[in-house]
């Protein structure tokens, strides 16, 4: 479904040449649940945005492939774009707060993916918009629907973003650090939903995260960047279990040791 | 700097270049006597002795420019290091310690911004009468306001961050806090607000001498040269468009090199 | 054990709309000497006005009593980036908690600081950079370096590795054990990373809510916890951290 093959970016600033994604190559099909994990300035945010279309500085140059579906996405028109992203691909953020517009209320954010690219009247879109409300389990749709963002608690955002994204029933989600802004409890709350998105209704989900235990429970493969470069990927219990390279060995060891996993 | 940036810089520095060359010019020596008149050269056209042609006195319009351009820059300056010095200390008491010393100054502070700040150097100058030094004082004092603000909303700012609160920690008296740890921060703020403010100087004196209450005759500023040249406009419009030209062109230059300063950080 | 810091019924309360709101609810504990004492919480829970208070940063609606046995406790705090002054060099930064008191000559001044550099594995050649010039790890360590220069016996960490990759993280977490040890000091250790905390802290207290719901020896607050939140709190990371 999504193929990424030799993704180069280049930025050329006033700071000299940076190269922040190297020859990234990985493959999705539907369903999947890939994850990407690296430290910060691994290029993992840079890859995700530049597949969802959303690169395009002027100092930047990128090369490759990225194709979706059979459509070339990478340095296409942005006509062709536009019919894909926030329809067919759709993308979360990390920080919900600065991902919703603050003036306009949750429903109408919601429903704007579906007044771009249909032609559904008001009542339709309404209706949708409640029922993906719902979907997310949000307890009280209607009250969401009716409420601006700063009314809402963090996690309660990150699900009516998760719901604005699924809203056109895309064949992928982009998820990036979705949960590293909320608190443990709403984490796990998070994570559990988009398990349940990607069982139910099979939407592929690229998930970015510097967690790799938040990875680990929630993705099928894993891809380990460092600087630009895919440094390993394969089965996630294999990589966590048996890491080949030196640096993924590093990055596991200094997960804080987990006081749960001796005891039951 | 990318490419736009870099060409308005350079073109900002080579026009403020030529002014303080200028300046410097008229610090020095002029070609004539600004202030001898010469009857028989009224209304001189422009020519390799009268680079700016005479003026209805006879008196070289090119010696009158440069010496004004002096007079303008002092005055400028002058009135700028007035409003940034209050306004630093006032800025930063206020935003620094906050409370009802705050509220009652920027209270004060508001209404006199709610003035534009030529009326109140009028109001200021009918106090203490016409003049250089005068107008200098009334202008300085209007200014103030307007830094006092800028700064104050940088310190509100800063004094919440962690690094004002790790020195609280280690024991550092206020005094040193604000000169020593908040002062140096506000370098970029400034840097911008004082250009803005020179460019505002100028335009100021410029009106201020133009309705003749500035700097007084025979004494040439570019604004006063303004109003006397406008009686001959007709006549003579070099005497008027070469002091025009030159404030334009001061603004210009300082405009071009506020935008790429203040965009930097 | 003696203690280091005694606090009682403290409370902080802010006016919120004209309500009264508590970050902080009739809160008592002690830091004894030597421990590390985690304090667990999710934001907004009232964790950061807390340390701010003891620290007397925040003074305004505070009720109770603080009580310090020993002289400027000294706080590290979560995002290293704006605890360093970005106008001065980092020579300047580690220098001026001893300039302040006024007690050294200029060379042992100086002899401080690179002493300080060595023990938090910096090189000195870092004396005369900015902090814009550090990565985030190593300002961290120049952040925890200032906070001891006036050797504190007690110390508060709000969060100190949540900005910070994984292992940064565990190098930074690693040279707080190793200066806990070394100094004897005492740290009120503030993170929501459970993980962290049982690694780090001999005593743990949960906070919610502006008020300490639990609080006791690490393994009695993870495994044996009284209270329905820890509770919550403790199955939320056990499914996480799987």
């Amino acid at each position: 479904m999504l193929k990424v093959e030799d993704l180069n970016i280049k930025i050329n600033d006033r700071r000299g040449n940076t190269i922040p994604v190297k020859d990234v190559d990985f493959e999705m099909d539907r369903g999947d649940i890939l994850g990407i994990v690296g430290e910060s300035g691994s290029g993992k945010s840079m890859s995700a945005l530049a597949i969802a279309g959303l690169l395009s500085r002027h100092d930047m140059e990128k090369s490759g492939h990225i194709i979706f579906e059979g459509v070339s996405l990478l340095n296409c028109p942005r006509k062709v774009l536009r019919k894909i992203q926030g329809y067919e691909i759709s993308m979360i953020f990390q920080e919900p707060l600065t991902s919703l517009n603050p003036i306009r209320r949750v429903g109408w954010q919601v429903e704007e993916s579906l007044r771009i690219h249909t032609t559904m009247d008001k009542a339709e879109r309404r209706e949708r918009a409640l029922k993906a409300l719902a979907d997310v389990e949000l307890d009280d749709p209607e009250a969401v629907y009716n409420s601006f963002p700063h009314e809402l608690s963090g996690g309660m955002r990150q699900r009516a973003m998760i719901a604005a994204a699924m809203i056109s029933e895309p064949r992928l989600l982009i998820a990036d650090e979705p949960t590293t802004a909320l608190d443990v409890t709403i984490q796990a709350q998070i994570v559990e939903l988009l398990k349940k998105i990607n069982r139910e209704r099979g939407t592929a989900i690229l998930f970015i995260s510097h967690d790799l235990s938040l990875v680990n429970t929630l993705c099928e493969r894993v891809i380990v960047m460092k600087d630009g470069l895919v440094v390993e990927s394969g089965i996630c219990e294999e990589v966590f279990n048996n890491p080949k390279e030196e640096y993924t060995k590093g990055l596991i060891a200094a997960i804080p040791k987990n006081p749960f996993s001796e005891r039951k | 700097m990318d490419k736009s940036k870099k060409s308005k810089f350079i073109t900002g520095l080579v026009i403020t270049g030529i002014i303080v060359l200028l300046t410097l010019w008229g610090m020095i020596k002029t070609p004539y006597d600004p202030y001898a008149m010469d009857s028989g050269a009224k209304f001189a056209k422009v020519s390799f002795s009268h680079f700016f042609g005479c003026d209805q006195f006879g008196r070289d319009v090119f010696s009158r420019v440069l010496i004004g351009i002096r007079e303008t820059m002092f005055i400028a300056a002058s009135v700028v290091f007035i409003g940034v010095f209050f306004g630093t200390i006032l800025g930063m008491i206020t935003g620094y310690f906050g409370g009802w010393l705050d509220e009652i100054l920027m209270r004060f502070n508001d209404a006199m911004l709610a003035f534009p700040s030529i009326l109140l150097a009028l109001v200021i100058i009918g106090i203490f009468g016409p003049g250089k030094y005068q107008l200098i004082a009334a202008l300085g004092i209007a200014f103030i306001p307007s830094f006092a603000r800028v700064v104050r909303g940088e310190v509100l700012k800063i004094r919440n961050l962690d690094y004002v609160l790790s020195v609280k920690l280690y024991g550092a008296s206020d005094l040193r806090i604000l000169v020593v740890h908040i002062l140096p921060n506000l370098k970029t703020v400034l840097l911008s607000t004082v250009i803005i403010g020179f460019n505002n100087a100028v335009l100021a004196e410029a009106g201020m001498s133009y309705l003749g209450i500035g700097v007084q005759p025979p004494e040439p500023s570019l604004g006063r040269m303004l109003s006397e040249a406008q009686a001959y406009i007709y006549t003579s419009p070099m005497s008027a468009i070469f002091p025009g030209l030159v404030i334009v062109l001061m603004i210009l230059g300082f405009s071009l090199l506020g935008d790429t300063v203040g965009k930097k950080h | 054990m003696s203690n280091v810091l005694e606090v009682r019924n403290l409370t902080v309360e802010f006016k919120k709309n004209k309500k009264p709101f508590y970050a902080v609810n009739d809160v008592s504990f002690d830091v004894k000497e030597g421990e590390i004492l985690g304090l667990a919480g999710e934001s907004g829970c009232g964790k950061s006005t807390l340390s701010r208070a003891i620290l007397g940063i925040q003074k305004k609606g505070v009720t109770g009593e603080i009580r310090h046995y020993y002289k400027r406790p000294q706080m590290v705090f979560q995002d290293p980036a704006g605890s360093l002054n970005p106008a001065k060099t980092i020579g300047f930064i580690l220098e001026e908690p001893i300039r302040v008191r006024g007690h050294f000559s200029k060379e042992e001044r100086e002899r401080r600081v690179k002493d300080m550099l060595k023990k938090v594995d910096l090189p000195e050649e870092f004396l005369t950079r900015y902090p814009n010039e550090l990565s985030g790890g190593q300002r961290q360590r120049v952040c925890i370096a200032a906070s001891l220069m006036q050797e504190p016996r007690f110390l508060i960490a709000d969060e100190p590795v949540s900005a910070l990759d994984v292992t940064v993280q565990k190098q930074i977490l690693d040279l707080l054990k190793k200066l806990h040890k070394e100094l004897n000091l005492s740290i009120l250790f503030i993170s929501h990373d459970l993980r962290v905390i049982f690694d780090l802290c001999d005593r743990v207290m949960v906070m919610k809510s502006g008020k300490i719901v639990e609080m006791g020896d690490r393994e009695e607050v993870y495994f044996h916890h009284k209270d329905p939140y820890t509770a919550q709190l403790m199955e939320a990371a056990r499914t996480k951290y799987q």
